[in-house]
C-alpha cells in the first residue's frame, strides 16, 4: 500500500470503529484531498503530523485536530480488522490506487468515494461493461428480457455491471455467467453474508465476479447507500439498461433520472408498457426492444440540460 | 513532525539515570535500536538473553505515553509476567498486565481490556492466540497502541526452528502493517537465514541491532548416553551435585511423565510441564514451585522456554538432543542470566533422530490432507469443525493442521453461523505450498546433523554453537568439557545400583486404558456398557516390551510372527493379581481374520494364569483398523465387523488385543459382549499405538 493509500484508508475506513472515531465521509475527505494539494502535501504525510501540525498546517481548531491524531492512532488496530477481511479475499482499493475504477474518477470527479472494499479481480474494473437495473419484483417477461438483452450485450462482448440485489440485478448477473462473460456487481449490503454462497465464491475465485461496496462487508441495507450505487452502475458502464422502473419514485426511478441528467453513460429503457418506462423514454432514454443488437457504443449521450459538474474540473484530486 | 532526535536522546538518557540511577550508560546498540524504534521505523534486535532487549522497548514506551502515544503491545510467548519485568515496570512508573491463556477469569480478561481501552495502561504482554482471538480483536478499535513489540521474533519466519502458525499470522500482519506504526522485532537465537527472512518481512528500511551471542556463564557438557535407563541414572546420581535449580528438557511429554514419575520415586522432587489442556493447573503449580525453587528442576517440553525468564535457572539439561542448535541455544539461554556460572549437559539418546524425524515428518499437512480437507469446505456453504471430521478420514489432529494451514492460507475461513463456527471457503485461489515445506524438510534435516556435528566435535562447544548462528567473531570459551577436558562439575559418576533401579523402573511400568465414555457423535455410551479400566504393557516400538511387540508383529525375514514368551511371562504377573482382585475368571480376545497372532498370545496366556479362554467374539471382513483415521470411521468400522458368537457369556472377563490405538476396536467389543450378558469387560493390550502429540 502506498503512503497515500494508506492515509485514505485510515482516514475514510468504517471498518475498526470506536467511541470517538469518526472516520470522514467522502465529501469531507474530497475537501480535505482538495486542500492539502493547494498546500502542496499528499495525503500520506498526514501520517506524521502531530496534533500541533494539524493545526498550524491545516488551520484545523483542536476539536478537528483530535479527530485526525485519534483516526491516526486506530492505525495498527486497523490493520487487524483489514487483515480478517483480506484473509477472506475482501481487499480495500482507494483512490490513490491504481486499481481503483477509472471509469468513476472520469466521471464523477471528487464525488467518488475515497474507497472501495472489493473482491475479486479489480483488473475486471477494465472490462467494458453494460449496466442493467430495475426493480426487485420482476415479472416472468422481465426475465425472458433481461436473459435476451444480456445475451445481446454479451455477444457484442459487454460484461454486465448491475447493484447485486435481488430482482433484474441477480438475473442479470446470473445471465451473464450463462453467457460467459465477467459480472461487477456495485452492492449496497452484506457483502461478507453474499460470500457465504460456495457457488459465488467460485465464480470471484475463477475471476468472473467482482464484488464492489462503499460500505464494510458487515454493512446491512441502507437506502441512501443503495441509491448512492446506482450511479456507479452508471458511471462504470458504457451504457444502461432499465428493464423496469416505476414512475416518479423508487430506486430504479432516481437512478435513472439522475443519469439522464448527468449523462455518465448513454440511457436505454426497455420500450414496454410499464408507465416509469414510457416516462423515461419521454424523458429522453433511447428505447430498446427485444430484437435490439446490443451494440451501446453506437450511442453518445449528452446531459439532458447543462449542469453544474459535480465538482469543477479544477478540483479534482486524484485522491 | 516526529518527536526531535535530540529530544529522544535526552529523555532516553534521562529515564535510564532515574531508572537505574547516577552513572548508568545504555549497553552498546540499546540507544540506537531506540532512537530508531521511535522515529517509526521497524527495527530487529537480535541480542543475547541479558542483553537487556527489554530495556529498550521500556523506554519507547515511556517515551511514547510522555507523548500521549497509545500504549505498547509486546507480543510473547510468555504465559507469566516474570518479576524481573513488574520490577522495571515499576521502577519506571509503566502500568502493565498480561493476557494469555491462563487469566481464565472472564472478568479478569475483559478488566485488563478495559483498562487499555480507558488508556490506563502502558504495556500489555499478549501471546499470539490470545491476540488473534475474536473476544481480544472486538476491543481493538478502542485501543490506542503506539508500539508493537514482537519477542521472540523468529517464530514469524518459516525458516525459525519454532515456526508457529499463530506467530505466523501475527507475521502477516506486521508485514502489512501501516509505515507510521513503528514496530520493533527482538530475538536471541536467529541465524542468517533467519534474519534475511525477518528483514524481508519488516520491510526493507528495517535497522538492525546484532551483537555478540557467546553467553560467558555457561558450562557445557555432552552426554552422549544412548539407553534411556543410562541417563535415568545419570540423573539419579548426579542431578542433587549441580547447585541451585534448573530444567530438564524432554523431546515429548511421555519423557517428561515418566522421569518426573521416576526421579519422584527416588527421592528427587521434580515437577512435570508440558502444554496439554487438561495440564494448565499442574503447569501452574509446577511453574510456581520452582519459582521458589522448591523442587530441584522442572521437566518440561520446549513449551517451557521461549521468554520463560527466571534469573537463576543454574542448569538446563537436555535428555534427547533437541532437533537444532538454535533450538538448543534458546533453551539453554534460560540458564544463568543471573547467575555466574550455569550448568548444561547435553544427552543424546538413541531414539532422538526417531522423534525429531517424526516433528519434522508431521511438522506439515500433505497435499492430500490439504486437498481433501479443502475439497469438502469448498462444496459447503459453511461447515462446523465437527462436521469435517465426519466427512475426512483423517486423524481429528491432522484435520485440525490442515485446516489451520488453509485458515492461515487464507482459503477458508472461519465465521460464526447459525450460533456456530463455520468454515467457509473463500474467493482466495489456494496453491498447495510443497516445494516451500520441502525446502523447510531439508533445511530442518540439515539443522539436525548440525546438531549431530556438535556432539561429536571435539572443539569449543560454546563456538561451535554460535558459529552456527553466524556469529563468527566468538572465541574459544574456555569452560565446556572440551575446553578443560574434563566434565564440568567434580564427581560426576553413575552407580550400578542406580542402573539396576532405573531398568526395573521402566520394565514394570504399565499404562493405563482408560474407557471412552461418549461415541463419536458426543453422545454418551450407557454407564454399564463402559469398560472397566484395563491396562496395557508398553508404547509400541518402545526399548523393552515395546520393542518385543514390534518384532512380534513384524519379525525379521525367514521368523515366525509370534509374540515372546517373555510378553507372556510379563502379562501373566500384571493379569494374575488382578484377575484375583475382581474374581474374574475367564479371558477373551479380539479376533483377527488375517492371523491367530492374538488368539494364540491369549491362549499361552491363559494357560500360565489358569484363566479359561473363551472363544467368543467374530470378525467379518472389513478394512483394518488402522486404515480408519478417525473416530467416527473407526468406531463405524468396528461396529460392522465385529460380533459376539452364539453360546453363554462369563460375567466378568478380560479382554485382550495386542495394540491399542483409537480405542474402538476394544469399546465396541466390550459394549456387544455386554450386550450378549457380560458385565464387566477387562481391557488388556501390549502396546500403546497411539500418537505421540496428538
Amino acid at each position: 500500500m502506498s503512503r497515500n493509500a494508506e492515509a485514505i484508508t485510515i482516514f475514510c475506513s468504517h471498518l475498526c470503529m470506536a467511541e470517538g472515531i469518526l472516520p470522514f465521509e467522502p465529501k469531507e475527505w474530497g475537501d480535505l484531498a482538495a486542500r492539502l494539494m493547494t498546500l502542496n502535501y499528499q495525503p500520506g504525510d498526514l501520517l506524521d503530523f502531530s496534533l500541533q501540525d494539524f493545526q498550524d498546517i491545516l488551520s484545523c481548531t483542536e476539536d478537528e485536530a483530535s479527530r485526525m491524531m485519534r483516526l491516526i492512532d486506530r492505525s495498527a488496530s486497523l490493520r487487524f480488522e483489514l487483515e480478517k477481511y483480506e484473509s477472506m479475499g475482501i481487499q480495500v482499493i482507494t483512490r490513490a490506487d491504481a486499481e481503483y475504477p477509472k471509469q468513476l474518477k472520469k466521471k464523477l470527479g471528487n464525488a467518488c468515494p475515497p474507497l472501495f472494499y472489493a473482491a475479486g479481480d479489480p483488473a475486471l474494473l477494465n472490462r467494458d461493461c453494460v449496466g442493467y437495473v430495475g426493480s426487485r419484483d420482476v415479472a416472468p417477461s422481465d426475465i425472458e428480457f433481461t436473459k435476451k438483452t444480456v445475451a445481446a450485450t454479451a455477444g457484442k462482448g459487454y460484461a454486465v455491471v448491475s447493484g447485486g440485489a435481488k430482482g433484474i440485478d441477480s438475473i442479470s448477473a446470473s445471465s451473464a455467467m450463462a453467457e460467459g462473460v465477467a459480472v461487477i456487481e456495485y452492492l449496497s449490503d452484506s457483502m461478507q453474508r453474499k460470500m457465504r454462497d460456495s457457488g459465488l465464491v467460485q465464480e470471484i475465485r475463477d475471476g468472473r465476479v467482482l464484488l464492489m461496496s462503499v460500505v464494510v462487508p458487515t454493512a446491512g441495507f441502507n437506502v441512501g447507500v443503495a441509491m448512492m450505487r446506482n450511479r456507479y452502475v452508471y458511471a462504470q458502464s458504457s451504457g444502461t439498461v432499465i428493464i423496469r422502473s416505476d414512475k416518479g419514485k423508487g430506486g430504479t426511478w432516481a437512478g435513472a433520472t439522475e443519469n439522464l441528467k448527468h449523462a455518465w453513460c448513454p440511457t436505454f429503457c426497455r420500450d414496454c408498457e410499464y408507465p416509469g418506462n414510457q416516462e423515461l423514454i419521454k424523458l429522453g432514454a433511447i428505447p430498446v426492444t427485444d430484437d435490439w443488437d446490443g451494440d451501446v457504443s453506437k450511442y453518445h449521450t449528452e446531459p439532458v440540460k447543462p449542469v453544474e459538474p459535480v465538482r469543477k474540473p479544477e478540483q479534482i484530486s486524484m485522491f | 513532525m516526529n518527536i526531535g532526535l535530540q529530544e529522544i536522546f535526552t529523555e532516553a538518557n534521562r529515564i535510564l539515570l532515574e531508572t537505574y540511577g547516577p552513572g548508568a550508560e545504555f549497553r552498546k546498540g540499546q540507544y540506537e535500536a531506540i532512537e530508531a524504534a521511535m522515529t517509526k521505523k521497524r527495527v530487529l534486535v537480535v541480542q543475547k538473553t541479558g542483553w537487556g532487549k527489554s530495556l529498550v522497548y521500556y523506554i519507547c514506551t515511556k517515551l511514547n505515553r510522555r507523548k500521549g502515544q497509545g500504549c505498547t503491545m509486546v507480543i510473547s510467548p510468555l504465559l507469566i509476567l516474570m518479576d524481573n519485568q513488574m520490577e522495571m515496570a515499576g521502577k519506571m512508573g509503566l502500568k502493565c498486565a498480561a493476557l494469555n491463556s491462563t487469566v481464565k477469569d472472564p472478568a479478569e480478561r475483559k478488566s485488563i481490556l478495559d483498562r487499555l481501552a480507558e488508556d490506563q495502561l502502558d504495556m500489555l504482554f499478549i501471546t499470539p492466540e490470545t491476540l488473534l482471538k475474536e473476544e481480544t480483536q472486538e476491543r481493538l478499535p478502542g485501543i490506542r497502541i503506539g508500539l508493537f513489540v514482537i519477542d521472540e521474533a523468529h517464530c514469524i519466519s518459516d525458516w525459525g526452528h519454532e515456526f508457529r502458525l499463530d506467530y505466523g499470522q501475527i507475521g502477516k500482519i506486521i508485514r502489512k502493517q501501516f509505515s507510521n506504526v513503528a514496530v520493533l522485532a527482538t530475538t536471541a537465537t536467529a541465524n542468517d537465514r533467519v534474519v534475511d527472512d525477518l528483514k524481508a518481512q519488516l520491510g526493507e528500511s528495517v535497522y538492525i541491532s546484532r551483537g555478540p551471542l557467546t553467553r560467558e556463564s555457561l558450562h557445557i557438557q555432552v552426554l552422549p548416553l544412548g539407553k534411556r535407563t543410562e541417563r535415568y541414572a545419570w540423573l539419579l546420581d548426579n542431578l542433587n551435585k549441580i547447585p541451585g535449580t534448573g530444567i530438564i528438557y524432554c523431546l515429548d511429554h511421555r519423557d517428561c511423565d515418566h522421569l518426573t514419575e521416576f526421579l519422584c520415586r527416588n527421592g528427587i522432587p521434580v515437577m512435570s510441564y508440558y502444554s496439554d489442556e487438561k495440564k494448565e493447573e499442574q503447569n501452574a503449580e509446577a511453574i510456581a514451585a520452582f519459582q521458589e525453587n522448591r523442587i530441584k528442576a522442572i521437566v518440561a517440553t520446549i513449551k517451557l522456554g521461549m521468554g520463560y525468564d527466571k534469573g537463576d535457572v543454574s542448569f538446563v539439561i537436555h535428555f534427547q538432543c533437541p532437533s537444532s542448535i538454535v533450538a538448543w541455544y534458546q533453551q539453554i539461554g534460560r540458564a544463568g542470566r543471573n547467575l555466574k556460572d550455569a550448568y548444561v549437559f547435553l544427552m543424546t539418546g538413541r531414539e532422538d533422530d526417531r522423534i525429531n524425524e517424526y516433528f519434522i515428518k508431521t511438522a506439515f499437512p500433505t497435499r492430500k490432507e490439504m486437498e481433501s480437507v479443502l475439497e469438502i469446505i469448498n462444496k459447503t456453504d459453511g461447515i462446523t469443525k465437527y462436521q469435517l471430521y465426519t466427512k475426512v478420514n483423517m486423524r481429528p489432529a491432522r484435520i485440525d493442521k490442515a485446516v489451520d494451514f488453509l485458515l492461515n492460507e487464507g482459503a477458508v475461513r472461519r465465521e460464526k453461523a447459525g450460533g456456530r463456527q463455520c468454515l467457509f471457503p473463500t474467493v482466495n485461489r489456494y496453491v498447495f505450498r510443497g516445494d516451500h515445506y520441502d525446502q523447510i524438510r531439508r533445511i530442518r534435516h540439515m539443522e539436525m546433523q548440525e546438531m549431530k556435528d556438535l556432539v561429536n566435535t571435539e572443539g569449543c562447544l560454546s563456538r561451535f554453537a554460535v558459529n552456527c548462528l553466524d556469529d563468527h567473531e566468538a572465541g574459544d570459551c574456555g569452560k565446556c568439557a572440551n575446553c578443560t577436558k574434563q566434565d564440568i562439575l567434580p564427581d560426576l559418576s553413575v552407580s550400578e545400583e542406580s542402573r539396576t533401579k532405573a531398568i526395573r523402573f521402566v520394565s514394570t511400568r504399565l499404562y493405563e486404558i482408560l474407557p471412552r465414555k461418549q461415541y463419536p457423535d458426543r453422545s454418551r455410551i450407557p454407564e454399564n456398557c463402559l469398560l472397566q479400566p484395563g491396562w496395557c504393557l508398553s508404547k509400541y516400538g518402545d526399548a523393552g516390551y515395546g520393542e518385543l511387540v514390534e518384532q512380534g508383529k513384524y519379525p525379521p525375514a525367514g521368523m515366525p510372527r509370534r509374540f515372546d514368551d517373555r510378553l507372556v511371562i510379563r502379562a501373566a504377573d500384571v493379569i494374575s493379581s488382578w484377575a484375583k482382585e475382581n474374581g474374574i475368571r475367564h479371558i477373551t480376545c479380539v479376533p483377527s481374520l488375517r492371523s491367530d497372532l492374538v488368539m494364540e498370545f491369549t491362549r499361552r496366556l491363559a494357560q500360565r494364569t489358569g484363566l479359561t479362554f473363551a472363544d467368543l467374539l467374530a470378525k467379518s471382513e472389513a478394512p483394518q483398523q488402522k486404515t480408519r483415521e478417525n473416530s467416527t470411521f473407526q468406531y463405524e468400522n468396528a461396529n460392522n465387523s465385529f460380533s459376539v458368537k452364539d453360546g453363554p457369556v462369563p460375567e466378568k472377563l478380560i479382554l485382550v488385543d495386542d495394540v491399542v490405538d483409537s480405542k474402538w476396536t476394544l469399546t465396541v467389543c466390550g459394549i456387544k459382549l455386554i450386550e450378549y450378558g457380560c458385565r464387566e469387560v477387562y481391557p488388556f493390550a501390549l502396546a500403546d499405538s497411539s500418537h505421540l502429540e496428538e
